[in-house]
């Protein structure tokens, strides 16, 4: 086991440092100078040169990469003298549009978006799977047939129209929410209720999407696990059907749907973009788009690409390692 | 002393878009404890569906069951067709088990053996699971697993086939139950495991005194371990006698046809294996007359058109020996002998 652990960990720490490569590469060769945008109209090319220098872009990619990683673990600082910027580590760099390290912007961003991607993976997991094993037990009938309906909704119905509709029919038509306060950050440790109400819509908009392809895939996976042959040797021990459905069921049904689970997850902290726009949330999907659409912000694109990757490569160890400790076959391979 | 299990005219059929499959019709035997029916037919002649029937694990929303199966226990007599489903699962696993064909594949994955094994006794059990598991290791021991200490907490992936197998009995067996249901137990095995198999359930049968079923198409475990056989085709029984019987006195043109088809090693390469010609019959609206004429040999000796017109009912034609044949028993011994034997050679 500890043998398994350390191998996976070597190659995650591997594919990081890949990705982190090719992140790099791809944005030394984009067409944008970000040199030349830290100026507007009053740029001359000794300004545009000095600027270069001070964003550390003068250099070729691969000490520019090296500088970032020595940041990551021993802190960064930019300019020289009174000027001087330090931006202690865990370093992801500064970003000059915001005048801010990027580590504390994440750190801001986080957060909501971790609030964001927690209560919706809760939500969603509860209705997908609950809705999923429903159908199943009661395949052609009543609760079947509701489950096909959610489904076929939820998976047609893209977040940008579910969430106006929640926004517009639920949140302001009933007022629950201060249009002015919306999209401020509300700590759950202040403020409880507040970040209830903040984050609840935004999470079942996420969720909704979500369930929906959960649910089909929960049913399906009952459905076929339960013509298994080791489910009719269960029946045969004379176990009930109610332990059947727990024990040896699910056990198997439900496996496969961890390891899409951790990573629908993951893929969620990187920022979801839609849903932070749509109520206004101030999380990672915000503050990368920001940088991409209007600012051109390379350090902000760049570790929050990195973060998003890491996210779910990390996910992907977690979720192996979880795995072997559930499924025997894994274990010993 | 009435035998354990009594099954009276059993049907089992399943509706379907196309009409009802007679999976099973006019099922009738007897098992006694201690005793080895085997019943022996091709795929989809019913032997199966019938047991399974038996063992209350068919969906009864896709399933007609009509007929009696009779448990003689202890405490009185169980039908478990007409019992209420709460009753026949208080008896799986406890009074009746079933072990299956594909060993593969019937033992859960993600659970160890000793855990399967120690649920199953558990559920008829009082004891903690450290009980289970050592009731697990002395039946793993039982059933011949080498090193059952360590074994027990091993995971079925761990196990080859053929001691996947011996799992499933120790799971089937651990409840001490009066009727074992074995459905082809060796016919994923390969044949030197095969036998040891078959002398297991032997070595168990004796152990527990129990009533034994075994659901084979292979002639020779037939041969190997039965005492009495029951022959099905097309969803009914069409000879049921001694074992020795069916071997050399067999009334049935069908049970002599799948007789002749065994290869055998003292007949020369020149002899060619001889095969029963044609398909046996959809179950679906089965014509009437008898379900196997278009493929006898002997069809031609019945006069008229009997075979065509009238479906053969199972008749006592020799003490203890039922068959289904429109022809006399001096006619069929006769047939068996001469002109068979001789046709193909």
């Amino acid at each position: 086991m500890l043998k398994f652990v350390s191998r996976r960990l070597a190659y995650t720490f591997a594919v990081l440092v890949l990705v982190s490569i090719v992140v790099f590469i791809i944005f030394n060769y984009l067409p944008i100078d970000p040199a030349r945008l830290t100026c507007g109209k009053s740029c001359f090319p000794a300004l545009i040169e000095a600027n270069r220098h001070r964003l550390g872009l003068d250099v070729p990619w691969w000490e520019q990469w090296w500088r970032f990683i020595h940041g990551l673990f021993a802190g960064r600082s930019y300019a020289e003298g009174s000027a001087a910027i330090v931006c202690g580590a865990p370093s992801f760099g500064y970003s000059f549009n915001q005048h801010s390290c990027v580590t504390s912007l994440i750190g801001q961003a986080f957060p909501v978006t971790f609030s964001l991607a927690i209560g919706s993976f809760i939500l969603w997991m509860i209705m997908g799977i609950s809705l999923g094993v429903l159908a199943a037990r009661f395949k052609g009938r009543m609760p079947d047939r509701i489950a096909t309906v959610f489904v076929l909704v939820g998976t047609s119905l893209p977040t940008f129209i579910s969430g106006l509709l929640i926004l517009l029919f639920v949140v302001l038509k009933f007022n629950l929410i201060n249009p002015i306060e919306m999209g401020q950050w509300m700590s759950p440790f202040s403020n409880p209720w507040g970040y209830f109400k903040e984050f609840i819509f935004p999470c079942i908009t996420l969720a909704l999407a979500y369930a929906a392809t959960y649910t089909r895939f929960t049913r399906s996976n009952v459905i076929e696990t339960s013509s298994e042959d080791f489910i009719r040797t269960a029946k045969a021990k004379g176990l009930s059907s109610g332990v059947i459905l727990r024990k040896h069921t699910l056990r198997a049904a439900l496996s496969p749907i961890l390891t899409i689970a951790g990573l629908d997850f993951a893929g969620l902290l990187g920022g979801a973009i839609i849903t932070e726009q749509i109520f206004n949330l101030p999380g990672l999907g915000r503050l990368s788009i920001k940088a991409v659409l209007t600012d051109y912000d390379l350090p902000v694109i760049l570790s929050t690409t990195l973060l998003a990757a890491a996210f779910v490569v990390i996910a992907n160890l977690v979720v192996d390692i979880a795995y072997a400790f559930i499924d025997p076959r894994v274990r010993v391979a | 002393m009435k035998p354990f299990l009594e099954v009276k005219n059993l049907n089992v059929s399943f509706p379907t878009e196309d009409g009802n499959v007679n999976a099973s019709q006019d099922i009738s035997f007897e098992v006694a404890l201690g005793e080895t029916l085997a019943i022996v037919g091709e795929s989809g002649s019913g032997k199966s569906v019938s047991n399974l029937a038996i063992m209350g694990l068919h969906n009864p929303a896709r399933t007609i069951i009509s007929g009696q199966a009779i448990l003689n226990l202890e405490s009185g007599p169980v039908d478990v067709i007409t019992a209420p489903a709460e009753t026949v699962r208080r008896l799986r696993g406890k009074a009746m088990a079933m072990i299956f064909q594909d060993p593969m594949s019937s033992l859960h994955p993600y659970y160890s053996i000793g855990d399967q094994i120690s649920e199953a006794w558990r559920l008829y059990n009082e004891g903690n699971k450290k009980d289970g598991l050592k009731k697990a290791t002395e039946m793993l021991d039982l059933v011949g697993i080498p090193d059952a200490g360590r074994r027990v907490n091993e995971y079925p992936h761990q196990f080859s086939g053929g001691m996947r197998q011996r799992v499933m009995i120790a799971m089937a067996l651990v409840n001490n139950p009066q009727l074992l249901i074995a459905d082809e137990p060796t016919t994923a095995l390969d044949v030197t495991v095969q036998s040891q198999i078959l002398q297991l359930l032997r070595d168990m049968q004796k152990e527990f005194n129990m009533a034994v079923i075994l659901i084979t198409h292979d002639l020779g475990v037939v041969a190997e371990v039965a005492d009495r056989v029951n022959v099905m085709y097309a969803g009914k029984i069409v000879e049921q006698a001694k074992v020795d019987e069916i071997y050399y006195r067999s009334l049935q043109p069908y049970t002599m046809g799948l007789l002749q088809s065994i290869p055998r090693v003292d007949q020369l390469d020149s002899h060619r294996l001889k095969t029963i010609p044609g398909q046996p019959p959809s179950l679906i609206g089965l014509p009437a007359g008898c379900s196997f004429r278009a493929r006898c040999e002997f069809a031609s000796h019945v006069p008229g058109n009997l075979c065509a017109t009238v479906a053969p009912a199972l008749e006592e034609k020799a003490p203890a020996h039922l068959t289904r044949c429109h022809l006399t028993s001096a006619q069929l011994l006769e047939l068996n002998t001469s002109d068979v034997r001789g046709s193909h050679n």
